[in-house]
């Protein structure tokens, strides 16, 4: 098993987001019909838009190389490929930009994704999509104060936090009452016609203690020796290949 | 390391209205929305005003189904680094700066021609006498003709010079004789104009050649692109020679042309590449070691203000004027290139890895370039920067995007590696680590979306000797895919640094390096930084205006 | 060193393969394949005819045509004739190798002629263009008022007034003028126009853009000196499927994500002494092999990914991410020392975003967000696009879709992965 490099608290959590057979604690339940109301690409109980016909009806070209390949059921059933992006928080998002690419590809089929600085772009087949979705949202991978679903207008992980600990979100999508935060406003910050609870944010010391950012709550970057000394050897590696590759360097 | 009063939290203070920096709690939606902004404020009320003149709407800010709702946190102002101006981020957008403007300006107006090749036509081809008197007369003739007068034909039209004031040619030469003997109003003093070190050194290098520096009127770019910059200067120079020499002929005449349009011509920048095809002396052509001779700041300044003066003038021309304009139709990217000249930030940093470098090497110039060194001095860099963030939420804030914080840290990295090793290739490798690897794995975030792209592909390539990769840190510039891509302030940075280290008169070219420290320049670069405020205070007189046409005009 | 090929059904189809056979100067069947991109010309003789009779020249849109000139109208039988065309074109071409699918006309000029050209991209369209000028006008005895000169244009458009042509006469590879980089046409074809000249087939795609990327950086001097070993392995392990690597990761991983390619990879890596595990960190026997072995991984993640979402979206994600997680959790470089992940991001932000977009399917490797990986990436996007069930707009069938009608002109193109395998084995010799 490939594991991220360090053995300090953040890089156990860095690896344990990257194993493929982890399985995050569930922390909320969230009803097929407010995840789909949430990231609003249809109605609930609507069909799924369709971008093609289903691939068992489709003529495709007589090559092996596809046939070894499963689609995903989006892909079998012709789903339009939809989107869902989070904007993380520096303040100890679980889970943050680069590693949610990382861990997309590790634990999820048939996804697109963009990494930015302070948001991250998933986009799959619609029902895969919700899928994968639900997992993202359900589990320790998310809390409703410091990451939150945002496919426009997604300035704010930067951003001091707001008096109650949430993030900022121009378009406040979301707010905190009775303990729980709840969504008024869909991913594109159209009004939904009943607030969705995300449930209570995470008190701030499990935050800290399940945080992946090096930082001075956790540990700082200049301690990380192992995964310093190991981004070296990628630098160097990479700079002595592309100047010769024939010559060994350690 | 000093105990010296930090600037950068002193404008953080100020800008945020707040005494407590490390609270990483705030308030939001309470500040009055886009009304903060007296910018906005004057440009809702100028809008409608146009809107209504014109029957077409525009700019409809106080309109609340327009997208993002604007100012639900504190806008904070800005204050332009080593200045005490305090602007908002509007003054720093290119199309509302005047400064930024005339900095691309006077740059791109700009084109140097050898005179040596034209006396030899006329001494050996033509037997005539050049001598300082004819030189004088000459130099009396093409700042006629420069400007648009004629001298050769009548019935041509003429030019009104109130158009064209900023238009004129100037003559830099090493030749001391030479020199004292011409007209002082047509001389690039080096003598006068740089230290003393350095002015025996340029004049050593220019020697006795002479160039003609020569500016075409910024009204000229304006109507036109770069491309036209060399054709005016060395079209109304020819006529010049005709005039002052007297010259008859066809075939002379040719070489003369020859001679002044392609053989010694110094112009500043290469024609780019297909998909971002520009004409010479366009921005993305300019290689980054001219952008370091440029700017003037080390005739004035210590070693650190020079180089981040560099920065300040490189980002705002590569990634604000030419980055901004190619890739994003020139509306938008401020932030990225303001966070390397506002709030001290960069400075302060930089005034910390400077004491960082005495303290572990001695000095500037005082470690041999390594990959050891390479990565120390990029690890401590980045370090520090973060634990900043950690101390100062704000500051973290303040750099809301990845690209800003990386063009910051990449940047800072840089320079700091250039001035201790004084070896530019090293000072790429350090910008390149931070942006492809380090930040990254600090923070789980990196720039902006395709940041890093170029960083990745430039590791290996600027020392692979594949025909697009190792060329030389200076001669680099945006046009090349690896390094053009919204972060050249650090190439800028990190090779001014270089040179400074060692104290070098120049980083590519003496001339060049003469050829913008001339006086009646509009912008002043010796000081980039408070001709941007002067802009954003709205205090810049600029040229290139066509107010003399207007209805009443002079 | 020698290695064994396998087919797109994991069958070996050539046995001891010495590596350099793969070299131009010592194949000279590749060279022969290679040509063809160079000296193939085509035209549409519909279009041409009602180019004329509508007076639709001039255009710059891709999509689309914003000129029509009044006034110039030519209504001329030009399909009917044809095989007058074709007969005038062999005279004054001097070639042979002229054949008609259907109303396209697809020609090849004779190699004395490119290896006489200074600008041998350039020279078979222009050179042609005047020959089919001159033939259409000798046929419908057209003089200077008769509207040669609209022939002319419409066969190469805007030229001379724009820097490249752009009318109906078409080249597989683009002008020097219009390409980013010196001796980098053969990376001039977008993704589409090979996956559909190879029929868009996974393997066949891959192979025909690394054959053209070889070529390009046989030109250029990157598979020179140092970097000839880089090269030749990675045409031999992603572009062929040398020793079955692709074929059998993707086989292995083909359930699980591009983790399990990365795991794989670096697994087989180990497995054959090309890396070491040493507490963590690999440390590389020999770099150019391990490129190739991550260089066929990146291939293998980019089927399954791909693959599974049944779109060509996700390509430069796959890529990135792939080439990042290699990296990170070996300390190895990835592949092409980087450049891969770095042109990957670059192109996955392109095509998510506003500045600039497309698809895939229309990049192509010569492009300035691509062009800094040499080899390595555009052959895995055309894979990627193999796979696209219609999630783009701009795909193969509707871009490209006069390549599967010039495929059938150009048999040397056909199964062109195998072919390419064959040749170094000296079969198709004269």
């Amino acid at each position: 098993m490939l594991k991220y490099p360090g053995n300090d608290k953040i890089a156990k959590r860095r690896s344990y987001m990257l194993n493929p057979d982890a399985k995050f604690k569930k922390l909320r339940e969230i009803p097929d019909e407010d995840l789909i109301l949430l990231l609003g690409h249809r109605e609930p109980g609507s069909g799924y838009r369709a971008i093609h016909p289903p691939l068992d009806d489709l003529m495709v070209q007589d090559d092996p190389i596809l046939k070894l390949v499963d689609p995903t059921p989006g892909a079998q059933h012709g789903d339009a490929i939809e989107f869902v992006q989070f904007t993380d928080s520096v303040y100890h998002s679980p889970l943050v930009p680069v590693f949610r690419s990382r861990l997309y590809s590790v634990r999820y089929k048939g996804v697109d994704h963009v990494t930015y600085s302070g948001r991250q772009l998933m986009e799959a087949r619609a029902r895969d999509l919700e899928k994968y979705t639900k997992e993202l949202l359900e589990t320790e991978l998310f809390d409703p104060a410091r990451s939150a679903l945002r496919g426009i207008t997604v300035h704010g992980s930067s951003m001091r936090l707001d008096e109650n600990g949430l993030m900022f979100d121009a378009r406040r999508r979301y707010l905190l009452k009775d303990g729980e935060i709840w969504y008024l406003k869909n991913q594109m910050a159209i009004p939904l016609d009943k607030p969705i609870s995300l449930g209570p944010p995470t008190p701030e010391n499990i935050l800290i203690e399940n945080s992946i950012i090096y930082k001075k709550e956790t540990i700082r970057y200049r301690d990380a020796k192992e995964l310093l000394d190991h981004v070296g050897k990628i630098f160097e590696r990479s700079l002595y290949g592309g100047f010769n590759p024939e010559v060994k360097h350690e | 390391m000093s105990k010296k009063e930090n600037i950068m939290i002193k404008r953080l203070k100020e800008i945020f209205n707040t005494e407590d920096l490390t609270d990483k709690h705030t308030s939001f939606y309470q500040f009055g929305g886009w009304k903060q902004s007296k910018r906005k404020q004057e440009f809702v009320i100028r809008a409608k005003q146009i809107a209504e003149s014109r029957g077409i709407p525009i700019y409809l800010r106080d309109r609340d189904d327009i997208g993002v709702p604007l100012g639900q946190r504190f806008y904070e102002p800005l204050y332009i680094s080593s200045t005490e101006t305090l602007c908002e981020r509007e003054d720093l957008q290119l199309v509302n700066n005047a400064a930024i403007q005339q900095m691309g300006d006077d740059i791109k107006r700009t084109v140097i021609i050898g005179l040596d090749l034209a006396h030899k036509i006329l001494k050996e081809r033509l037997g005539k006498e050049v001598t300082p008197e004819t030189i004088n007369h000459y130099m009396e003739v093409v700042n006629h003709t420069m400007p648009g007068g004629v001298v050769a034909q009548e019935h041509m039209a003429e030019v009104n010079p109130e158009l064209t004031k900023d238009s004129y040619a100037k003559i830099v030469t090493g030749n001391q004789e030479l020199k004292d003997s011409l007209d002082s109003r047509f001389i690039l003093d080096i003598d006068q104009l740089f230290p003393e070190e350095k002015a025996e050194e340029i004049n050593d290098e220019i020697g006795s050649r002479i160039f003609q520096v020569t500016r075409v009127p910024t009204i000229a770019i304006r109507i036109a692109d770069g491309g036209i910059v060399h054709r005016w200067a060395s079209q109304q120079t020819v006529l010049a020679f005709i005039a002052a020499y007297s010259i008859g002929g066809g075939a002379p005449l040719s070489d003369f042309a020859f001679a002044g349009k392609h053989a010694q011509v110094i112009v500043l920048g290469n024609t780019t590449w297909p998909r971002r095809a520009r004409a010479p002396n366009e921005f993305g052509g300019i290689p980054f070691g001219y952008i370091s001779d440029i700017c003037q700041a080390d005739r004035v300044s210590d070693p650190l203000t020079y180089v981040l003066e560099s920065v300040a003038l490189g980002g705002v021309l590569y990634d604000l004027i030419w980055w901004g304009g190619y890739m994003g139709g020139g509306v938008g990217p401020v932030n990225g290139t303001a966070s390397l000249y506002t709030n001290e930030v960069l400075d302060e940093l930089s005034r910390y890895m400077d004491e960082w470098i005495h303290h572990n090497y001695g000095g500037y110039n005082s470690v041999k370039p390594s990959l050891e060194v390479v990565k120390k001095i990029a690890q401590e860099s980045v370090c520090r920067v973060l634990e900043e963030y950690d101390n100062y939420p704000v500051l973290l804030e303040e750099h809301w995007g990845g690209g800003i914080r990386l063009n910051v840290i990449s940047t800072l990295a840089s320079i700091t590696t250039g001035l201790a090793t004084g070896n530019s290739l090293a000072s790429l490798m350090a910008g390149h680590y931070v942006y492809a690897h380090l930040v990254k794995e600090a923070m789980g975030r990196n720039a902006w979306g395709g940041g890093e792209a170029v960083d990745l592909v430039s590791i290996p390539d600027i020392v692979s000797t594949f025909p697009d990769g190792a060329l030389i840190p200076e001669l680099r510039g945006p046009n090349i895919f690896s390094t053009m891509v919204a972060h050249s302030a650090f190439p800028v940075g990190g090779i001014t640094a270089s040179h400074a280290a060692k104290g070098h008169p120049w980083v590519l070219s003496p001339v060049v390096k003469v050829a913008f420290s001339d006086p009646n320049l509009v912008f002043d670069f010796r000081y980039v930084r408070r001709e941007i405020a002067k802009g954003a205070k709205r205090e810049f007189n600029f040229t290139g205006d066509r107010n003399a046409l207007r209805p009443g005009g002079e | 060193m020698e290695l064994d090929f396998y087919d797109e059904k994991g069958k070996l189809i050539a046995e001891g393969i010495p590596l350099n056979s793969l070299d131009f100067r010592s194949n000279k069947n590749l060279r022969k394949m290679v040509s063809t991109f160079r000296r193939t010309v085509f035209i549409d003789l519909h279009a041409l005819e009602n180019t004329l009779k509508n007076g639709l020249v001039g255009g710059e849109m891709i999509v689309g045509n914003e000129c029509k000139v009044l006034g110039v109208e030519l209504e001329h039988p030009i399909v009917e004739n044809k095989e007058e065309i074709i007969h005038k074109l062999q005279e004054y071409l001097a070639t042979d190798e002229i054949t008609a699918i259907e109303d396209l006309l697809v020609i090849k000029v004779p190699m004395d002629d490119i290896e006489i050209a200074c600008d041998s991209v350039s020279s078979p369209i222009l050179k042609t263009s005047v020959a089919l000028t001159q033939s259409i006008a000798e046929i419908f005895d057209l003089n200077i008022f008769d509207g040669v000169d609209l022939v002319k244009t419409a066969l190469l458009g805007r030229y001379p007034q724009n820097v490249a042509p752009n009318g109906l006469l078409k080249s597989f590879l683009k002008v020097p003028t219009k390409v980013e980089g010196l001796s980098s046409s053969y990376r001039s074809m977008s993704v589409n126009d090979i996956v559909a000249l190879s029929g868009k087939k996974v393997f066949d795609s891959v192979a025909m853009a690394w054959l053209l990327e070889f070529a390009a950086a046989n030109e250029t001097g990157y598979s020179v000196g140092w970097y000839k070993r880089l090269y030749l392995l990675g045409f031999a392990y992603q572009g062929l499927n040398a020793n079955n690597l692709t074929y059998e990761l993707v086989k292995e991983c083909k359930k699980g994500t591009l983790y399990d390619v990365v795991d794989a990879v670096v697994q087989k890596a180990c497995e054959d002494k090309i890396i070491e595990n040493l507490d963590g960190i690999y440390y590389p026997s020999d770099m150019p092999l391990w490129n190739a072995y991550a260089a066929s991984g990146q291939l293998a993640a980019t089927i399954i990914e791909c693959g599974a979402i049944r779109s060509a979206q996700s390509v430069g994600s796959i890529i990135s991410t792939y080439n990042d997680l290699l990296q990170i959790l070996t300390g190895l470089p990835s592949v092409e020392f980087g450049r891969a992940m770095g042109s990957a991001i670059f192109m996955n932000w392109l095509s998510h975003s506003i500045y600039g977009g497309g698809g895939a399917g229309v990049f192509s490797g010569e492009h300035v967000s691509v062009k800094g990986s040499r080899g390595f990436l555009i052959p895995c996007i055309c894979a990627a696009m193999c796979f696209d069930v219609g999630t783009q707009l701009f795909v193969p069938d509707t871009t490209s879709k006069n390549m599967y009608k010039i495929r059938e002109a150009l048999p040397e193109l056909h199964d062109i992965h195998k072919r390419i395998i064959y040749s170094c084995r000296g079969d198709g010799d004269e």
